[in-house]
């Protein structure tokens, strides 16, 4: 077998930096902080980050370090080898099947990111008005329509993704991932800084503002003290911490494997994290939402963000980078979304080397054969992303692998971090070798504070009520569940009256008005705008066939449950099932691999 | 812009700024981590 390391401890915290820093801390953390309160926002965020993030960091470099030790770089033996009872393994599959699941739609964006470039350098958004951008982000996502004319375009660049993946994990942490990391890393805080510039010296009336940038900063970061009493701000602000340190997937403590135990690992972990928020919170706030309000306002603004990060990043930042003029507009686009190109390689490498960890450590396979591997299943298993984005498996695979997965995983390695390994034993293990002295009363942070946190975070998320109406608890009244609850998604709560597989009605699913009905490059759409807040702002489109009868005229209006078309539909529910399906095979195939491999090791002789 | 979120930004960035740089800085200064091993085969096997 091929040893692996790392060559310098500059490359290693880059890289742990590089896993760290994603898309979302440019388009989920700006997009949270202005749903939640604005600048209040931050105090929950930062509590959590002192409280949650740094102690599973600490807990996962330990982790990681103690298995290396023992010969082990995947989360199924490093965290057996902790709790040497032999369930723990399967806690660790966990540590594969997140990143293989996650990585198969994150190299999905990545691969956009790439198109974005290509596309801001080739001018192909001169002269577009919005909506032009937003639809051509739709049919960038249609894999049937071609929108430059290179056939199956979304798929092309995600296999030149993964293929540019395969090779730099192929060549080894040292040789590729951290090489990458030290290329990629300052590449995105230089390209961040630079938007960040162009944010904030925005004026209202040069190049096309209408407002001054620092109006969007004021919007980002004005305390509402309110919104601390409110627990979705502390749910949103636990959830956020969790994605954007990379904790619960097993990346990290597959990335400490390689150090030894005169390693320090205390002070690397603050600095990688601590990286991390700099790129989040001083660059991350200062780019799409003080742009985007300096050319669209607050109150367009506010409703974009209701899509989320991405709509916000690729359907409305090339529209506004046109803005700059031609040179400027083709360096703010490689800038944007090189930044988001380099965010997103630093974290998928990563996520692909738990898994050459294990088929290198378990059973001899060559560095370059397991990276071909990764490759392969995430090709596999990103497809059905890729080709029923629109019908939800994107969703689907975000939600389960992407948050699920990820607080199970975190619930149960804090645990047995504090008290199956014993934190005594744990904390020594995280001081030794270290280069910073750790304050003591974090030990009992990771004992009581951390695991119960968690623990609240995910049974929160299990049970949030909708509307996200806690009073509810102190008014008793009748306990709803959200649609984006544990128990709402499992009870399909949000599928409304579109509940069979396969039908021959399509109905509508939420009272509204026809609002438009057209066809675009040969394909049909109806589109339905719905009340929110009292105005038409929001809108569902649907494909129909040509065989398909429509049931309703432009103007319509439509209650909940009312015919739209008649014909042969195939619901989104079966494609949120399939996609479960899928990943619920690709857990019990990795369970049957571990266990495959835990035969093998007692058959060789081999201590776990 | 708002004085409250001014100061909130500037105070929160701050800290954030300065914790980033002292324990960038730190790591830097203090001992190197071991690397690959000397046993290692330099990966020839590839």
């Amino acid at each position: 077998m091929q040893r692996d390391g790392w060559g310098s401890r500059v490359g290693l915290i880059l890289a742990m930096a590089g896993n760290a820093v994603g898309l979302g801390n440019f388009l989920r953390f700006p997009v949270q902080a202005v749903q939640n309160g604005g600048g209040a926002f931050i105090i929950p965020y930062l509590v959590c980050f002192l409280l949650m993030g740094i102690p599973l960091l600490w807990i996962e470099w330990s982790i990681g370090r103690f298995g290396g030790g023992r010969g082990h770089h995947s989360t199924p033996f490093i965290i057996q080898s902790m709790g040497k009872r032999w369930f723990w393994k399967y806690v660790g599959v966990f540590g594969i099947f997140s990143n293989i699941a996650i990585a198969s739609y994150y190299c999905y964006i990545e691969s956009w990111t790439m198109s974005y470039i290509y596309h801001s350098i080739c001018r192909t958004f001169d002269g577009m008005d919005q909506h032009a951008v937003s639809y051509f982000f739709s049919d960038y996502l249609d894999v049937t329509v071609s929108t430059t004319g290179i056939p199956f375009e979304a798929i092309l660049f995600f296999i030149v993704c993964l293929v540019l993946n395969t090779y730099i994990l192929s060549r080894g942490l040292s040789g590729g991932v951290e090489k990458a990391a030290k290329i990629g890393v300052p590449l995105l805080i230089i390209f961040g800084i630079f938007l960040a510039f162009k944010g904030v010296t925005l004026k209202a009336g040069s190049e096309g503002a209408i407002f001054d940038g620092l109006q969007g900063l004021s919007f980002l970061w004005t305390p509402e003290f309110d919104s601390l009493l409110n627990p979705k701000v502390w749910l949103a602000a636990a959830g956020q911490i969790f994605f954007t340190l990379s904790v619960g997937m097993g990346s990290i403590q597959c990335y400490a494997s390689y150090l030894k135990k005169r390693d320090d690992i205390a002070l690397n972990s603050m600095s990688a994290g601590w990286m991390n928020e700099f790129v989040e919170v001083v660059i991350g706030s200062c780019v799409i939402i003080p742009i985007s309000i300096g050319y669209l306002g607050i109150d367009k603004v506010v409703e974009l963000v209701q899509t989320g990060g991405l709509g916000l990043g690729f359907r409305t930042m090339p529209f506004l980078f046109q803005q700059w003029g031609d040179i400027l507009s083709i360096v703010a686009g490689v800038a944007f979304f090189g930044l988001l190109f380099f965010a997103g390689i630093t974290s998928s490498l990563a996520m692909g080397t738990p898994l050459m960890g294990f088929l290198q450590g378990e059973f001899g396979w060559k560095r370059s054969s397991s990276a071909l591997a990764f490759g392969v299943i995430i090709l596999v298993l990103g497809l059905p992303t890729v080709f029923f984005f629109q019908e939800g498996v994107f969703d689907e695979y975000d939600y389960w692998a992407g948050t699920v997965s990820l607080f199970v995983f975190a619930m149960l390695e804090a645990v047995l971090f504090s008290w199956v390994f014993g934190v005594e034993r744990g904390w020594k293990e995280l001081t030794a070798g270290a280069d910073i002295k750790l304050p003591t009363f974090y030990k009992y942070i990771l004992k009581y504070v951390t695991p119960v946190l968690l623990i609240a975070v995910f049974l929160g998320s299990v049970v949030r009520p909708e509307n996200d109406d806690w009073n509810v608890i102190a008014n008793g009244g009748k306990w709803e569940f959200h649609n984006e609850s544990l128990i709402g998604q499992i009870l399909h709560s949000g599928s409304g009256p579109n509940t069979e597989y396969f039908a021959d009605k399509l109905y509508a699913e939420k009272d509204g008005v026809i609002d438009s009905i057209y066809n675009d490059k040969g394909r049909n759409f109806i589109r339905l705008s719905y009340l929110s807040d009292g105005k038409y702002q929001h809108s569902i489109t649907h494909r129909y066939k040509e065989t398909d009868s429509l049931c309703v005229k432009l103007g319509t209006t439509v209650k909940t449950g009312d015919v739209l078309f008649t014909g042969s539909v195939i619901n989104r529910i079966f494609y949120t099932d399939f996609a479960r399906v899928l990943l619920a095979f690709c857990f019990i195939g990795i369970c049957a691999m571990v266990y495959t491999a835990g035969k093998k090791r007692k058959r060789e002789g081999r201590e776990i | 812009m708002n004085i409250a979120a001014m100061i909130f930004m500037i105070v929160s960035m701050s800290a954030i700024t300065f914790a980033t740089c002292y324990f960038f800085i730190k790591a830097l200064r203090s001992k190197p981590i071991s690397g690959i091993d000397d046993e290692s085969d330099n990966d020839t096997n590839d």
